[in-house]
């Protein structure tokens, strides 16, 4: 062979090495073909490497090492002979004592000098750190009887490819690290999108986010904003690593920006900066100046194709986060924004249900207290009324023969100022009261100021109560009425052909001990007629807000004034039907009407 | 509701809720907690100026007592004055004024007796002055 195809031999094996060893994704299965191709490059018969054990990238003291590669080794040296490779030897201490720094090193081998049997003549190797930096990463080792064996040519050889293992083995430590990392990203992943699925709460879900996304990607600070506060504006709702809580400072930054988070919102695109500090220090908002940060990335939460908000990490080191990075970033923003989404709408969805519930509940209260039918009085019509609301309120009527000729009757129609169950509990309540007082007291003005001192004892949620109670004489028409804070009945008068309100002077019941109430009288002549309503009557709402009032009421009765009360107590309820449209009342429609018949009609 | 918060400076200091919108449902629950918010950091004096109220709902009213049972101390001789000077038609809330409510709003008021209570103005610098 001349000389000149051996040296394209040789350099087309270093050429192989050097391939072998930069494009394998494990290095350690390439290394033994390398060493192979080297020593026979070198001329020499055999060799080995020793990969020292990680130990976070200190050296000194006793390192693990294992014999990661070996090409015709002597049988004295054989792997499966435990004496052999037991123990440290002279390079391994040198390279732990850090004196092991040239390119090559002369080693007369400790462990071919005690080892017994066949060793093929071996007694010396030269010694190659292989490194990455100053780290020394393990040692390539290739032997030969003496020194004379080692040409300079194959010295220099063994230098290059040992400094070219070197740098592979560092490559894949980084890529066994990243390895590892991604791994780890990928069980974190797992475990965040069960943890996101299973949190029903939204502020501990985010809470959680952020954290673990700060976590994962290394970074300095994560945060998550959603829209929300002032219009137009996003506001911090979970952040992590901040020095400043922007979450507690109830920070806000507007969508319309032009820096990061203002464009995501509008192209849904991510935006990474390497180095914030190195725009035009005018660009760099106060909020991030203060937190000094430099590395900077903006993902949206893309939720049904729009930004449902934002989700940034922010290092205080200039960083780019990698492509792998910003995909695990993105991953957690969308699974984020399909958990936030999913958790609101089971919270709206809780919150319909709860709704519902109360409504039953409250129905059911206040149902089972209204009076099941109206009062049936020779001489005397009564037409009742109960529409519920969209909410429960506390309205109720009631009526009641009281004790004594058998001729006097009772009436309330009363509206506990709230809604939902604690206002029909109190309504429960107060109708109890009203009527076993009632039945005590004869004087409406003193059964009023009895309920009114007895609910004021015990009011748990500050309720209040407005009430109109009145008794009716049904032989002679007299009817003396009190009023606490409620609407004034009407009363329609036949012979004058007026409608009058039955004025009596009260507070609102509960919110003075001790008060009293005015008490006045009329005498009721056939065909006269008396209504009694709640708030809920005047003060039902059209689309636009408006009231109907007390006008709209007394021309509806007026208009109707000579029909019975059934008819007249329906062309009220048509009349606030046809006012409200379909406005959805909040409160109760509840009403009676009382009408003395007409002799021979 | 919206309610812009003011302090004006009568005889004594004045709290002035400029209160905008419909006083019912959750504005109710908000304005019992601005009320006892500015009680807190030592409002004794308040006037609701009701100028921009167009409504005012049973929940709303329980507010307003609600709010005036705060600025009233629970001591036995003031319940009782007070108890006296209602049943007399003598009695005025001292801490508690309310300025230009609108039509619906006052018929709303005098029905559950609030005029039995509390006075109303139709100035405000008349309200703060009668501090």
């Amino acid at each position: 062979m001349s000389s000149e195809q051996e040296l394209i031999e040789k350099l087309t094996t270093l050429n192989r090495i050097a391939e072998s060893l930069n494009q394998a994704v494990d290095v350690r299965s390439v290394l033994e073909r390398a060493l192979a191709d080297l020593v026979e490059l070198m001329d020499l018969e055999t060799g080995w490497i020793s990969l020292r054990e990680p130990r976070d990238g200190k050296d000194g003291g006793d390192s693990n090492y294992t014999l990661a590669a070996h090409h015709n080794l002597p049988p004295a040296l054989d792997v499966d002979n435990a004496d052999a490779w037991e123990g440290s030897c002279t390079c391994r201490r040198l390279c732990d004592t850090g004196q092991l720094t040239s390119a090559y090193n002369e080693v007369r081998c400790s462990r071919l000098e005690s080892v017994r049997g066949d060793r093929r003549g071996l007694a010396v190797h030269a010694s190659v750190p292989l490194r990455s930096g100053d780290r020394v990463l393990g040692i390539l080792n290739v032997s030969a009887p003496d020194w004379a064996s080692f040409s300079p040519q194959a010295l220099n050889l063994l230098t290059t490819v040992g400094s070219q293992m070197g740098i592979a083995l560092e490559r894949a430590r980084l890529f066994d690290v990243l390895q590892e990392r991604h791994l780890h990203e990928e069980t974190a992943l797992l475990h965040f999108s069960n943890q996101l699925l299973s949190r029903l709460d939204v502020d501990g879900l985010m809470d959680y986010l952020v954290d673990n996304v700060r976590e994962l990607l290394d970074a300095d600070a994560c945060a998550l904003l959603l829209p929300g506060g002032e219009p137009g504006s996003l506001e911090f709702r979970a952040a992590s690593g901040w020095h400043l809580d922007p979450v507690a400072l109830r920070r806000q930054i507007p969508i319309n920006g032009s820096d990061g988070p203002g464009l995501v919102m509008r192209t849904l695109q991510p935006v990474l900066e390497e180095d914030i500090q190195k725009r035009n220090p005018t660009a760099v908002p106060a909020w991030l100046q203060t937190e000094d940060f430099k590395g900077q990335a903006v993902v949206p939460l893309v939720v049904e194709g729009r930004a449902g908000g934002i989700l940034m990490v922010h290092q205080r080191q200039p960083r780019l986060l990698d492509e792998k990075d910003l995909h695990y970033l993105r991953l957690m923003a969308n699974q984020a924004a399909v958990a936030i989404e999913k958790t609101r709408l089971h919270a709206e969805e809780i919150k319909v249900q709860a709704m519902e519930k109360e409504l039953a509940i409250g129905r059911q209260i206040q149902l089972g207290l209204l009076p099941s039918a109206p009062p049936v009085v020779p001489g005397w019509e009564f037409a009742t009324r109960y529409e519920a609301a969209r909410e429960v309120g506390g309205d109720f009527y009631d009526f009641f023969d009281l004790p004594g000729d058998g001729h006097r009757m009772g009436m309330v129609i009363a509206d506990v100022t709230g809604k939902g169950v604690p206002a029909a509990l109190f309504m429960a309540r107060s109708s109890t009261v009203i009527r076993s007082t009632g039945l005590k007291a004869r004087s409406p003005s003193t059964v009023l100021a009895q309920v009114n001192d007895l609910l004021h004892k015990d009011r748990p949620s500050e309720l209040l109560l407005t009430a109109s109670y009145a008794v009716l004489d049904t032989r002679q028409g007299r009817l003396v009425y009190a009023n606490g804070g409620h609407c004034r009945p009407l009363w329609f008068q036949a012979r004058t052909g007026k409608l009058r309100e039955l004025n009596s002077q009260g507070v609102i019941l509960g919110a003075f001990r001790g008060i009293e109430f005015e008490e006045c009288a009329i005498d009721l002549e056939p065909g006269d007629m008396l209504v009694f309503y709640t708030d809920g009557v005047t003060e039902a709402m059209d689309a636009d807000h408006q009231i109907l009032g007390e006008e709209r009421l007394r021309d509806v009765i007026v208009a109707n004034a000579g029909a019975s009360a059934q008819a007249v107590l329906d062309a009220i309820v048509d009349a606030v039907q046809d006012f409200a449209g379909s406005i959805a009342q909040s409160d109760d429609l509840t009403l009676f009407v009382v009408r003395r018949s007409v002799l021979g009609a | 509701m919206e309610i812009v918060i003011s302090y004006e400076n009568g005889k004594v200091p004045v709290t002035v809720f400029h209160i905008k919108g419909e006083i019912a449902a959750e504005a109710s629950e908000q304005l019992e907690q601005q009320a006892q918010d500015v009680l807190e950091t030592g409002t004794h004096n308040l006037v609701l100026d009701l100028t921009d109220v167009a409504f005012i709902s049973s929940g709303g009213l329980r507010s307003i007592h609600y709010i005036f049972t705060l600025l009233h101390s629970d001591s036995p001789e003031d319940a009782k004055s007070m108890r006296k000077g209602i049943l007399a038609g003598t009695y005025r809330s001292p801490h508690l004024k309310l300025v230009n409510p609108s039509r619906n709003v006052t018929r709303a008021l005098q029905t559950a007796g609030y005029d039995m209570f509390l006075e109303t103005y139709s100035d405000l610098q008349k309200a703060i002055a009668s501090f």
